[in-house]
């Protein structure tokens, strides 16, 4: 059983939503779609259930059309058995949380309700809280609700739209790790929406990267995240520096780069190109306060520090070596080397922490 | 007091509020969650009683519903009396005519409803008249009790359709409102007083009532 997906969406103001993957039903699996806000990402979601029409192409569950431009054909949400899950759980005021997750177990038995509602209860912590209302639950308890509401008439996909945007930190990471234990038992075939490099990186079992709303990469989330395959990608998943550079020589395996007049060692994709982007982590940039000697790193690059940014536990550096560089520091680093704005600097890169992208022609 | 009137007043105002519902929810609907074409037609024809004339309505209600109309001809070759000037002939002006006092807010309340909240619904296999009954409607309560209440009350109180389409037929179609209108003419002032006390009582029992439930100020503390 597959679901193939290919269609278009229009809207009056903005880019075109342009969609096209196929995923496995019947089993589970975490497909991630990443991408910046606002890229597109939850207009492909209300497409695969149902809540929006795209304008052309197709949407098929192995056979069945749920979508077909061609034919018209257009089957409504409440016909696709795809369960849904939004970004503020949206959680029905009026009925308590059993009410809440057996909403959609109308068709059932009395008997098979209760018992698949107290299965809920249990596989999503929720035990002892049945008769509570939507409005004496904390913002990770109603999503815990949202979400086994979603699971109770046992959907054949299920779309979670940004599931945790809206909770703290510790309440996100604890319901991720339970949800991705439950969502394999359930033998579920799952769609995820974020903009969350962790959780991309946590729960995806395959990762579809979106840009300006067409899907621009597709592959495991650690080689989508390892080796992005445009310079957009780079930015979207974190590179730090992504410069523009020649290629100077290649000799065995590894490419001499130059980047104006500064010189970066990296490994050879292989190929044919005269130029290309040099994309670098801040976690790959080491930093050292006095020039020392031999390092192994091939990369050494004197500059200044232009800017510092303190984010928590870590400090980003933003350097100018010859190009912008940036670095991501512990802030105990930053305390010890005792950073401040102009002094000088040394970076030390690895040159297989640099990524190389190709430009064609 | 006519209490014949009073009595008759309110079993109209009953009638035509159960026989306005079932019609008023599928309006509702309509306005308040349908995309078509002539909806705003739709939505003029069913606000026209709240500022046309009622003489203009009840006048054309007697034309529609008289011995010599499709509708008036069918009704009386079934049950074998007229349809004008009798209770089933009222009941019918009075469902159209209190139309709009049950769709305004109960539409408003239903447009106030989360469409996510519809939206989740529908991803949960409730079809949308499913989801207007267990989701939209019961958010929207407020509106629907409103839209009950202003009807029926409205209904009570409603005098020139009633008028042009009853006539005056005492225990058939003499209102406490035309009742009050009789006891007038006839100079019975004291009678006249009671009767409009007992209106007005009810109407401003209503109207706190319509207040509190939309949640403004309730008009004591």
């Amino acid at each position: 059983m597959a679901l193939r997906a290919n269609f278009t969406r229009d809207f009056s103001s903005g880019p075109r939503i342009a969609a096209e993957f196929q995923m496995e039903l019947n089993r589970f699996g975490i497909t991630v779609l990443f991408g910046a806000s606002g890229c597109g990402k939850t207009t492909i979601l209300r497409c695969l259930a149902g809540l929006d029409r795209p304008d052309m192409g197709a949407i098929f569950a192995e056979d069945v059309p749920w979508f077909d431009a061609a034919s018209g054909r257009f089957v409504p949400p409440h016909r696709r058995h795809v369960g849904y899950v939004f970004q503020e759980s949206a959680l029905f005021p009026h009925l308590d949380v059993r009410g809440n997750i057996a909403f959609g177990l109308r068709d059932w038995s009395s008997q098979d309700r209760t018992h698949r509602v107290s299965e809920l209860l249990r596989l999503m912590g929720l035990e002892g809280m049945e008769r509570r209302r939507p409005v004496e639950l904390s913002g990770g308890e109603k999503q815990r609700v949202a979400m086994a509401r979603a699971l109770a008439p046992r959907p054949r996909l299920l779309l979670l739209d940004e599931p945790f945007a809206s909770l703290d930190r510790p309440a996100a990471e604890q319901l991720r790790h339970e949800l991705r234990h439950v969502l394999q038992a359930m033998k579920m075939p799952v769609i995820l929406v974020t903009h969350n490099r962790d959780e991309a990186l946590s729960l995806g079992d395959h990762l579809l990267l979106m840009r300006e709303g067409c899907i621009c990469q597709g592959g495991s989330p650690t080689e989508v995240f390892a080796k992005p395959d445009s310079r957009e990608a780079a930015e979207l998943l974190g590179f730090g520096t992504v410069v523009r550079t020649r290629i100077a020589g290649r000799t065995e395996g590894l490419l001499r780069l130059l980047a104006g007049e500064i010189e970066l060692v990296a490994p050879d994709p292989g190929g044919e190109f005269n130029e290309a982007y040099a994309c670098i982590r801040g976690e790959g940039v080491s930093l050292e306060r006095h020039g020392s000697g031999a390092v192994t790193q091939r990369n050494r690059l004197a500059g200044r520090v232009t800017a510092l940014h303190h984010l928590g536990p870590l400090v980003r550096v933003q350097m100018d070596c010859g190009f912008p560089l940036e670095s991501l520091i512990t802030s105990w680093a930053c305390e010890d080397l005792a950073l401040a704005v102009g002094d000088p600097i040394h970076a030390l890169i690895k040159a297989t922490a640099v990524i190389v992208i190709p430009i064609e022609g | 007091m006519d209490w014949e009137a009073v009595r008759l007043s309110l079993r109209l105002a009953s009638a035509s509020t159960l026989v306005l519902l079932p019609i008023g929810l599928i309006l509702a609907y309509l306005l308040a969650f349908g995309r078509f074409r002539g909806k705003a037609v739709v939505e003029a024809l069913t606000s026209l009683p709240l500022i046309l004339p009622p003489t203009v309505l009840g006048f054309y209600l007697i034309v529609a519903l008289g011995p010599r109309s499709p509708i008036g001809h069918a009704w009386e070759s079934l049950t074998g009396s007229p349809l004008v000037f009798s209770f089933s002939g009222l009941l019918l002006a009075q469902v159209f005519t209190n139309l709009p006092f049950f769709l305004q807010p109960l539409v408003s309340s239903l447009g106030g409803v989360d469409r996510r909240l519809l939206e989740v619904a529908s991803t949960l296999n409730s079809s949308r008249s499913g989801t207007y009954l267990r989701v939209a409607l019961p958010l929207a309560w407020r509106g629907l009790l409103s839209g009950v209440i202003l009807s029926f009350a409205h209904a009570i109180g409603e005098f020139g359709v009633v008028l042009m389409v009853g006539g005056n037929l005492p225990g058939r179609t003499r209102t406490a409102s035309i009742a009050l209108f009789d006891q007038v003419q006839s100079f019975d002032m004291a009678g006249a007083n009671r009767t409009a006390m007992l209106l007005l009582g009810f109407a401003f029992a209503v109207l706190v009532c319509t207040a509190w439930l939309r949640g403004k100020d309730p008009l004591w503390r």
